[in-house]
């Protein structure tokens, strides 16, 4: 039997206790998976690959010239969040974005967090993604984070600790919708009831997005833009940009003129109200920010700046989610809600504060360091299994820039039953739930498991040999 | 039931104010009847905001803006799992002479007084006995008021203010929400049970039916001997329900009022105030 | 008025998609009949075999290229480059996988099937499989690629909504057609004009059988194939799908459906090249064709439809006075779309 030989490891595991016990919430999912023979899970798995591979749910990975498409693994045993766990990360995950848009609105205006001391102007300062030039300018219904990917783990006692928020151009969520399309269709058996549905984040995406449309345009017209088919989010791209039927624009498809952004039609110029954009800030607009970026439309940013188009997310967003800020969101969290932080988070080590900096060259060997302005796990080392050489290369990195790096204690994430050569075995997994940023704030209930597919590993990147699970929600 | 409440209140000064000081009263209660799942103050411009309870114990938040700036959004967001003891359940034998102990009257000494809008007149107290009539039973008694109450008064908008007493509103019984609890508050305590003001929202799932959904509402509560506070909610007549969800308490209006503030500046104040409550 | 307006990217996206879709079919046929005709002809030498080819790679305008990267080509190197070769923009593969580059950025504008199709003959033709396919049993390679594409437009009809997007889809289909038809025809004339004997490649029936012709040619004019007829029915013919003629009429109607304008009169550059074109051809025959000479006609014939594609382009995708401006597209990937798909690739993975 499938279950049978699974052996639970010294950390969190999420199917079964610390007894080897099956947690009650995981007993029915657990019961149907065993019940089917190794041949009919074969024969299953099959037709998935062959599902994600015909409808072309790919990403590419870069290195070689023309950038290899492949099928993000899937692993079918689906991960289960009971009701009252989820209604606390729901909770966890409004009270941040809260917070960081509260925050990322005093940072380009009056700044009353960094006068009053709460969090110190270098912190801000030196953040990449800081935009001083947009101080003062004000942003449709004062939203800057409008999709948020946050991701989360959990440690030995099953806490979830946010590991990071993705405020800029998060992505993943297409996956969280295929996914559960591919299970409903490949074992329709496992589903008893009770699991939430995910479908419905096209919709609430699009009313996101019609929300803030200048000037209180009751019939905006949205579109996606995108950085063009060798992205390698570019099947999410267009499949959100279907599913909500908007149109999806390369940078050479819209035109700024006199403040207003237009999009190219084989009947002349459209006006465009809200861009729901998945390029970089730096990609924007060569006017202001890079200059040698094809991606981009001239004068983009002055109709933003004059208010006649919408960005979602907003422009200077990166430096709420940059990993130094991090550490000071649960203060954001008490000076702008008075509240204490629901989720907590992984304790961090700013090399730029000489007491952490001394911490953090004592301790590489059993840290996690972290470039602040990195994201997709690159430019990371993980203390314990770094090989003497990187520690070192490591070392040279934080003395000569401490503002770019970060340590964390390295965390155990839980780990999942996954199928490894027709057995189970248990992977770490990290969930990255997505929050929308409306006229109110709806979390998806359900999210992207991420599984590290290398015994082991916690890096769980698809860019890096991870794979991707059904999340379930329960209802009850 | 699952609630979630959607309070935002926007303020658009016509010209800049400064010293904007701001109490709000209008975090969840929580208690055996309600369970806060997530509440948020959210103001803008962004501020540093600051808590504190006050002597009936509401969660009180408070800031202030001291710059120069021409709007203030206020925007709360709570969700509430609510639960209701039915009218039946209740302890239909708590007699009035239970309530004429001096452990009573002096514990709950601010809940039996004629003060401010709650002012019991001997109309009011003539009416209180009159409806009483010869029951003896709390319950009997209290539901025999809110009867009245709302088989006399009228739900009308925009006639009375919000420092209306209830000897004007008896005068001419038209009003809204509050003017129905206060004067239910006197007619209760006339008769010596303790009543307390209580502000906070009310879900409507048919839209339009429930009187008071769309902005803060108000009902009462009175204390019944063996058992505790009873929630009645004279505009609407019926007792309160899981669609009730509390946010303040006291002796009147002026203890529970939502959102309470003073500025500096002139110039014209335009305010909207918008309420959704929706079930989950 | 909403409904039908269109991103003209995505109009050029999906003209392109269906072109190329077109052109590796027609390539397929090309391929195949000659590769039938080289079987059944034992008596051809090794050497001669090669030459075979040359009027194929003339007439498709990849000799050049060909002679490039094969100085001293091998047995099968010029099928093989008609076919597999990435390295040729034009081979089979390569048009293929520009076709589903096309597909892939209006992923949200076909349907899923149409998408199905076309990605399944693109994983064919890039794999290991599919290598062994053609090396195995060429006629079952390219009668699948054949088979597939004439899939993928019986899925467009069945699937695809009838609004500017099938219009442009359908003018690269037909204007490839007509392009691919004359080639064929080209061919011959070129072995005609080296008069060699000895290297006798296509036949006219072989040529009708490429372009699935033959029982239609049967039909209308018997048993015997003259070479005037063969053009007739090729270049002239109104009713015959592949023909020249009933390719530019279908794309006339269509680009007149585009702008609204009633057929006959022309309200556009395009409008007005197709109309010309038509015209020419509906007052002509085949013995204007041969007082002319096929191979100067054809040449002149394409040149024309060079410029009705050119004229697509710069009335619907690009804008007035951005004529001059260069959009990279479809096979020829210069630096600056190389820059950009480096830049496509670098932004922040979230």
């Amino acid at each position: 039997m499938l279950l049978d030989d699974y052996k639970a490891a010294a950390l969190f595991d999420e199917l079964v206790d610390e007894k080897g016990k099956v947690r009650p919430y995981y007993q029915s999912v657990a019961d149907r998976l065993a019940g089917l023979s190794q041949e009919e899970l074969a024969q299953k798995i099959r037709s998935l690959e062959l599902l994600f591979l015909k409808q072309g749910i790919t990403f590419t990975v870069y290195g070689d010239d023309r950038g290899t498409e492949r099928v993000f693994p899937f692993d079918p045993f689906p991960r289960v969040v009971p009701a009252h766990e989820w209604e606390h990360i729901e909770a966890g995950l409004i009270q941040r974005i809260t917070a960081l848009n509260l925050f990322l609105y005093d940072v380009y205006h009056e700044q009353r967090i960094i006068k009053d001391g709460i969090i110190p102007t270098e912190v801000i300062h030196g953040a990449a993604h800081y935009r001083p030039e947009f101080v003062g300018v004000s942003v449709p219904k004062d939203a800057y984070i409008h999709v948020c990917g946050t991701d989360l783990i959990r440690d030995h006692d099953g806490r979830y600790l946010v590991l990071e928020d993705n405020g800029r151009c998060p992505s993943g969520v297409s996956y969280v919708l295929e996914n559960r399309t591919a299970m409903k269709r490949v074992f329709p058996h496992l589903f008893g009831g009770g699991v939430r549905p995910v479908d419905t984040y096209p919709s609430d995406l699009l009313a996101t997005l019609r929300h803030v449309a200048p000037h209180e345009n009751p019939n905006p017209n949205v579109v996606l833009l995108t950085p063009g088919v060798h992205n390698s989010a570019y099947f999410e791209h267009s499949f959100l940009a279907r599913q909500m039927s908007i149109e999806i624009v390369e940078g050479r498809d819209l035109i700024a003129l006199d403040g207003f952004v237009y999009m190219r039609t084989t009947r002349g110029l459209r006006q465009v109200d809200v861009i729901y954009r998945r390029i970089d800030d730096d990609f924007l607009d060569p006017q202001v920010f890079r200059k040698d970026s094809a991606l981009g439309v001239p004068g983009l940013v002055d109709a933003v700046r004059r208010g006649n188009v919408a960005l979602a997310n907003a422009i200077g967003t990166g430096v709420a989610d940059d990993k130094v800020t991090y550490a000071y969101v649960p203060e954001m969290i008490r000076y702008y809600l008075c509240q204490e932080p629901i989720l907590d988070q992984v304790p961090t080590y700013l090399a730029w504060r000489p007491d952490d900096m001394k911490y953090i060259l004592a301790n590489l060997p059993n840290l996690v360091v972290k470039a602040a302005n990195e994201s997709g796990g690159y430019g990371m080392l993980i203390g314990p299994m770094a090989t003497k050489e990187q520690i070192e290369e490591f070392r040279s990195k934080v003395i000569a820039h401490p503002r770019n790096y970060i340590a964390q204690p390295v965390v155990n994430f839980s780990q999942h039953p996954t199928l490894v050569d027709g057995h189970l075995e248990g992977r770490h997994v990290d969930l990255r739930p997505f929050v929308l940023w409306g006229d109110s704030v709806k979390v998806l209930p359900g999210g992207l498991t991420r599984v590290a597919l290398k015994k082991g590993s916690i890096v769980v990147n698809s860019s890096q040999g991870g794979g991707s699970k059904d999340t379930w929600v329960l209802a009850h | 039931m699952k609630l979630r409440i959607l309070h935002r209140t926007e303020y658009r000064y016509a010209l800049p104010v400064r010293n904007n000081n701001n109490e709000l009263r209008v975090t969840p209660l929580d208690n055996a009847r309600q369970r806060t799942i997530l509440h948020l103050v959210r103001v803008l411009p962004a501020v540093k905001m600051r808590r504190y309870q006050d002597l009936y114990r509401n969660t009180v938040s408070f800031f202030e803006i001291d710059e120069a700036h021409k709007s203030l959004v206020i925007d709360v967001s709570s969700v509430v799992e609510t639960s209701a003891t039915p009218f039946e359940a209740l302890p239909q034998d708590a007699l009035l002479s239970d309530l004429a102990k001096p452990e009573v009257t002096e514990s709950f000494q601010p809940y039996l007084q004629s003060d401010g809008p709650v002012q019991i007149t001997p109309q009011i107290w003539r009416t209180a006995i009159d409806v009483k009539a010869d029951r003896k039973e709390i319950v009997a008694v209290v539901k025999g008021l809110m009867d009245f109450v709302h088989e006399t008064c009228r739900y009308v908008p925009g006639v009375t203010s919000v420092s209306t007493t209830t000897e004007e509103f008896f005068a001419k019984p038209q009003g809204v929400c509050q003017d129905f609890a206060h004067l239910l508050l006197a007619l209760c305590r006339a008769l010596g049970i303790p009543a307390r003001y209580i502000c906070g929202y009310v879900y409507d799932p048919k839209r339009g039916e429930v009187l008071g959904s769309h902005a803060s509402h108000a009902w009462c509560e009175v204390w019944i001997p063996g058992y505790g506070w009873v929630g009645l909610d004279p505009t609407n007549r019926r007792p309160i329900n899981e669609a009730y969800v509390a946010s303040a308490i006291g002796r009147d209006y002026r203890d529970a009022t939502p959102i309470r503030g003073s500025y500096w500046g002139t110039g014209d104040r335009e305010m909207r105030v918008t309420v959704h409550v929706e079930a989950k | 008025m909403e409904g039908t307006m269109m991103l003209s990217r995505v109009a050029d996206h999906l003209y392109w998609m269906s072109r190329q879709m077109e052109r590796a079919e027609n390539l397929a046929r090309l391929v195949r009949v000659s590769e039938e005709m080289l079987l059944d002809d034992e008596t051809l030498g090794r050497g001669s075999a090669q030459e075979y080819w040359t009027p194929v790679l003339t007439a498709t305008a990849m000799e050049a290229s060909f002679r490039t990267l094969y100085p001293h080509p091998v047995q099968g190197a010029a099928a093989r480059y008609l076919t597999l070769d990435q390295r040729n923009p034009d081979s089979i593969v390569s048009c293929i996988c520009q076709a589903r580059e096309n597909a892939r950025s209006v992923r949200d504008k076909i349907s899923d099937e149409m998408w199905s199709e076309l990605n399944a003959l693109y994983m064919l033709v890039t794999s290991a499989e599919g290598t062994d396919l053609l090396a195995r049993s060429p006629q079952t390679f390219y009668d699948k690629v054949i088979t597939s594409s004439m899939l993928f437009d019986g899925i467009t009809e069945a699937t695809l909504t009838r609004d500017e997007g099938w219009n442009f889809l359908q003018l690269g289909r037909l204007l490839e057609r007509a392009d691919m038809t004359s080639r064929f025809l080209d061919i011959r004339s070129q072995a005609m004009a080296e008069n060699d004997a000895a290297v006798e490649p296509l036949q006219w029936g072989a040529i009708l059988r490429a372009c699935s012709a033959h029982a239609c040619y049967r039909r209308q004019f018997g048993g015997e194939i003259t070479i005037e007829r063969v053009v007739d029915l090729l270049l002239f013919s109104n009713e015959f799908p592949r023909s020249v003629r009933h390719c530019l009429r279908r794309a006339d109607e269509i680009l007149h459906d585009i702008s609204g304008t009633p057929t006959g009169r022309y309200s556009n550059a395009c409008e007005k090249i197709t109309g010309a074109l038509l015209a020419r051809l509906s007052f002509a025959g085949p013995p204007e064709v041969m007082a002319r000479g096929l191979h100067a006609y054809i040449d002149d014939l394409q040149k024309q439809l060079n410029t009705a594609g050119q004229t697509i382009f710069e009335t619907y995708v690009l804008l007035p006075g951005e004529v001059s401006r260069h959009f990279p597209r479809g096979s020829r990937a210069d630096s600056f779309s190389d820059w950009q798909r480096e830049q496509q690739q670098q932004q922040q993975q979230q």
